[in-house]
């Protein structure tokens, strides 16, 4: 440590005069016991010395205290007066004077000066004006003690010069030091307010949780204003369920870098970046927190993890070309698909490696001229497989572009589609075999029916010559067989028709011709086709049309044909009983419901019945005749238009049969054919 | 009556057929083809024509449409008369020209009732045919 003058005073001289000032009570309280004369004057300089240190303690320090600090420069003083006093007194001047008394007092006051680093002018004011009054005033005997006053308090004045000196370097040193230091403070303060201003990291300082400063940037980023988060919660900016986490951080005093979810002031939540650290401050310990945005890079990271797990794990080849064609990176699919290593294809061309040579213009100029008219290439390549397996390639290429738009690589994704293509192939190839199978059916079916109608014609025809001639000729027995001919010809010519139609509705090739027509006029024409059938088995036919039956928009012809097969079924069916047309309007349609007494369906034939080639009994087409074919022929030409029917039947009691027909009939385009009415 | 045109190559239905419109009462001229119906029709300026399809030689939607295009022929009515049932064979044989469709097996009451329609609707036979 170096020497400190000011520590003389303090450590040497100030104890060294007290317990001079000490020695000097002790030695004058005996002097004054043994010699008791000059009393007076004695007491006076002691009493007048205390009183006068008293009160300058009491000036100087304002403190009601006496302690280590308060006490020395009282002694100090006390040891100024009386310790120089004693000397003079007890080695010099054997019969002090009140003259000297108040000479020492000022020398006292002098040290007491000195101690208190007043000027040295004051203390030569003092020893001047002792030497002064001892001169004038002749109470000394001689010059010699005036000249060892001088001596003292030149003596004096040469240490207290010299610590005052050093006093008043060290002073304004520290002065100095101190308007340094606060010089530096302001600046240091100014300086971190302008970092903390232009940070884009945002900056919280907070005691205990409460906000005490923010930077613009922290209440940026939680769209506050900074008076608004001075003494706010700094908790109440994370997110609840991160509030822990927070809390036990700052606890801690951690300064580990960490994650939380933080909210804004309407609550909009995104992830912060925290780091904090303890300061120790007068009014406790507080914490200085660096808070940054990272949602944009999290999400950013995400992206990328997740365009890196699509890339790593994509069953389709995705290869990364520069501008040249060569091959930057590729996909672990692109080893699969092509069998190719990674090591082998970067730095080569997809073309190079594994493009079947084509005429014309290249596939590696297509997808160049596609990127560049349209922004992308879209078609199938050829390629060879290391193992010359030659696959068919759907390959996608795009631009890769940089942040300002300019092409940096192209990206080309492949899929194989060879097995595709095949099954594709093979599909077609099966649907078009299919559809040829299916015209040589219907082709088939109409030559067959050509062909057996031509006979049929003739059987028909000369069977109606004879009947004719027969009859002419009055051949009873000839006539009744021809007409038995000309009936088995016409049951024959129905089958015919019955196939023909039931093959071509199911070939999609039966064509309705739609009008609008009269229910009346429909059903005088069923009436008159049918009649003759009910009444051969002695049935009753019983019609009831409703009045709102008026129209029905459909395939005239096919509607009466459907009516004619109901009707012909019950009359077939029925002996000596009912059969019954009803007609009325249902449902934006109309509904035609044949009833019979007839022998009725059994249950497990109802399902069936509509199927083609049925009838309620394996033998009944040989007991009631038909084809079997003509519910299945309703049923479907119902579905063409649009409608629905469906039967109930009790065995021996009868059946009901109710067709319903849409008003307008809905029938697939391509089947319609619009015949103008007159 | 009138005088019918009947081209039909199967030679029993053509027989029965040309003693069926003859019991009808009609004038029937025969053709086995269609090259020789033209020649027919214009020989014979029938009245009316009964077509049928499948022919050798020419069938008979050409003749129909040969026919049609021809001016001394193009008035005589023609009736497709045939074994092919289907509404693809109506439509073809409208489009050749055809006044009428018939199907083979064919009712004669049908038949009669549409030629004489066809009859009636020519203005120059109509006389004829409503005087007898």
């Amino acid at each position: 440590m170096a020497f400190q003058p000011h520590n003389l005073v303090k450590n040497a001289i100030r104890p060294l005069s007290f317990w001079l000032g000490v020695l000097y009570v002790i030695l004058t309280l005996s002097h004054w016991l043994i010699l008791p004369r000059d009393v007076a004057p004695i007491m006076m300089g002691i009493a007048g010395g205390s009183a006068l240190s008293l009160f300058t303690l009491y000036w100087y320090s304002g403190q009601k205290t006496f302690t280590r600090a308060s006490v020395y420069p009282v002694g100090t003083f006390i040891a100024g007066v009386v310790g120089v006093n004693s000397f003079v007194h007890m080695l010099l001047d054997p019969h002090p004077h009140l003259s000297t008394n108040i000479g020492l007092l000022i020398i006292g006051l002098g040290v007491f000066m000195i101690d208190r680093n007043w000027y040295l002018g004051n203390l030569m004011v003092a020893l001047i004006g002792y030497g002064i009054v001892l001169g004038i005033l002749g109470y000394s005997d001689s010059w010699t003690p005036f000249l060892f006053f001088i001596l003292q308090a030149t003596i004096l004045s040469v240490i207290a010069n010299y610590v005052r000196t050093q006093n008043a370097i060290n002073l304004a040193n520290r002065q100095q030091e101190i308007e340094l230091v606060a010089q530096f403070a302001i600046e240091n303060e100014d300086r971190f307010r302008t970092l903390a201003d232009a940070t884009f990291e945002g900056i919280v300082i907070h005691q205990n949780g409460f906000i005490l400063d923010a930077n613009p940037a922290f209440a940026t980023l939680f769209d506050y204003e900074i008076y608004e988060m001075i003494g706010m919660s700094v908790y109440d900016l994370v997110a609840p369920e991160d509030r822990e986490t927070a809390i036990a951080n700052a606890r801690s005093g951690s300064e580990q870098m960490y994650e939380i979810a933080a909210q804004k002031r309407d609550g909009q939540r995104f992830i912060i970046e925290v780091r904090g650290r303890m300061v120790q401050r007068e009014t406790g310990p507080i914490r200085v927190v660096a808070v940054r945005d990272v949602t944009e890079q999290r999400e950013y990271e995400r992206e990328l993890r997740r365009e890196a797990l699509i890339f790593e794990n994509i069953s389709d080849s995705v290869i990364l070309t520069d501008l040249s064609g060569k091959i930057i990176d590729i996909n672990p699919a692109t080893v699969r698909l092509f069998g190719y290593e990674r090591e082998e294809l970067i730095g080569k061309t997809p073309a190079e490696m594994w493009h079947v040579p084509r005429t014309g213009v290249s596939v590696n100029e297509q997808i160049i001229q596609g990127i560049h008219q349209n922004g992308r290439w879209q078609g199938e390549i050829e390629v060879v497989r290391r193992d010359k397996v030659h696959r068919v390639m759907d390959v996608t290429a795009l631009p890769l572009v940089d942040s300002d738009g300019s092409r940096i690589a192209t990206i080309g994704v492949s899929q194989d589609i060879t097995d595709r293509k095949a099954a594709e192939q093979a599909m077609k190839q099966a649907k078009e075999a299919a559809e040829d199978a299916n015209k040589a059916k219907t082709n088939f079916l109409a030559s067959m029916s050509h062909e057996l109608r031509t006979p049929l014609n003739a059987v028909i025809g000369y069977t109606e010559l004879i009947i004719e001639e027969a009859r002419h000729n009055k051949l009873e027995t000839v006539e009744v067989d021809a007409i038995k001919i000309s009936s088995a010809s016409r049951h024959l010519l129905g089958i015919i028709n019955d196939i023909l139609d039931i093959a071509r509705i199911e070939a999609g090739r039966v064509h309705l011709s739609l009008t609008s027509f009269s229910i009346a006029y429909l059903v005088d024409d069923v009436r008159a086709a049918v009649e003759p059938l009910i009444a051969k088995n002695g049935n009753i036919f019983i019609m009831e049309i409703a009045d709102d039956v008026k129209k029905l928009y459909g395939d005239e012809l096919r509607v009466r044909q459907m009516l004619v097969n109901l009707l012909g079924n019950a009359a077939k069916f029925t002996h000596s009983g009912t059969v019954s047309l009803n007609i009325h309007s249902a449902n934006r349609g109309i509904n035609f419901v044949v009833s019979d007494t007839g022998i009725g369906i059994k249950e497990d034939e109802l399902e069936r019945l509509f199927e083609a080639f049925t009838q309620s009994e394996e033998n009944s087409t040989r007991t009631y005749g038909g084809t079997g074919l003509g519910l299945a022929i309703t049923r479907r030409l119902c579905d063409i238009m649009g409608g629905s029917i469906s039967v109930q039947s009790e065995v021996g009691k009868g059946s009901t049969f109710t067709l319903w027909l849409p008003d307008i009939a809905q029938i697939p385009d391509e089947l319609t054919e619009v015949v103008e009415h007159n | 009556m009138a005088k019918i045109l009947l081209v039909e190559d199967n030679e029993m239905n053509r027989d029965m057929m040309v003693r069926r419109l003859q019991h009808e009462g009609h004038t029937v001229v025969a053709a086995a083809n269609g090259r020789e119906a033209i020649e027919l029709a214009e020989k014979e300026k029938p009245d009316l024509i009964l077509m049928d399809i499948s022919l050798p030689e020419m069938d008979g939607w050409e003749a129909t449409r040969e026919l049609k295009n021809r001016a001394e022929t193009q008035q005589i009515p023609i009736i497709a008369l045939t074994a092919h049932a289907t509404h693809e064979d109506r439509v073809k044989s409208m489009e050749a020209g055809a006044d009428a469709f018939e199907t083979k097996p064919f009712r004669m009451p049908r038949l009669s009732a549409k030629i004489e329609k066809l009859l009636e609707d020519n203005p120059d036979l109509r006389d004829r045919y409503q005087k007898d």
